[in-house]
């Protein structure tokens, strides 16, 4: 498994575009939800996490050995979206682009008390809590130490605990 | 794991991103990169040329000649007649 993916990014990093689109299919969901999570607009994720994967298509040669594609990708993406984010107020509500109908209440008010977080916090709350990615991987990505991601993930549920009151 | 942390796991949006399109879209857009470098001759002999001088300069570095690297320079000037 690990030799396929090497060997994936190997092809990847001489030009090969398939190995890279490949690369790409196996991990577009997290650089996607990164972005979402950050922008909380569908349609902007998606252009920034194309950009993303075409700016790591151009740079892929400066992919160092053992940093994991997915995470450098990511982290591109995460870059991008900050960016974006600070160029522009959301125009969509968001909470109401993650809903569903007929979810309980407790569930909305939780949504909107995590989308009310400012990104530093909330993003990795999200990558914890909503894509299940262990606190290395989160570190990795956001480029600090893992006792800060620990310390921002546990800010932004003290943060939400006291948006939301009696609840918890 | 407490209420509060089940409740926030629960809030997991039940959202399918990225769409149906986006590995054809990727790929689309990839193909158009290829498709630029290489109708792109000039950029591609900037990049020769670039990594040429690099390995002047690199190899001025291995044979303890760094003192002709002002040499090289002007050189280099005066071949895109900057100098």
């Amino acid at each position: 498994m690990e030799d396929e993916y090497n060997k994936l990014v190997h092809l990847a990093k001489n030009g090969d575009q398939e190995a890279f689109i490949r690369l790409a299919d196996s991990c577009k969901e997290r650089v996607a939800k990164i972005a979402f999570y950050v922008l909380g607009n569908r349609d902007e994720a998606e252009d920034v996490a194309q950009e993303a994967f075409l700016r790591a298509f151009v740079g892929i040669r400066g992919l160092k050995d053992g940093v994991p594609f997915d995470l450098w990708v990511s982290k591109i993406s995460r870059n991008l979206s900050i960016d974006r984010l600070r160029k522009r107020r959301p125009q969509a509500d968001p909470v109401e682009e993650w809903s569903k109908e007929n979810e309980p209440e407790t569930i909305l008010d939780i949504r909107e008390a995590i989308m009310e977080l400012p990104a530093l916090f909330r993003l990795p709350l999200t990558m914890l809590y909503f894509d299940d990615m262990p606190t290395d991987a989160i570190a990795r990505i956001l480029g600090v130490p893992q006792g800060t991601v620990k310390s921002r993930i546990h800010k932004a549920k003290e943060m939400i605990k006291r948006r939301l009151g009696g609840q918890f | 794991m407490d209420n509060f942390e089940n409740e926030v796991g629960r809030a997991r949006p039940g959202i399918d991103i990225p769409g149906p399109f986006f590995i054809p879209r990727l790929r689309a857009a990839l193909g158009k990169i290829a498709d630029e470098t290489v109708a792109n001759p000039l950029g591609a002999c900037a990049g020769w040329a670039m990594a040429t001088i690099l390995v002047a300069f690199a190899f001025l570095a291995a044979i303890g000649r760094l003192d002709l690297v002002p040499d090289l320079v002007r050189t280099i000037g005066n071949v895109v007649g900057v100098s």
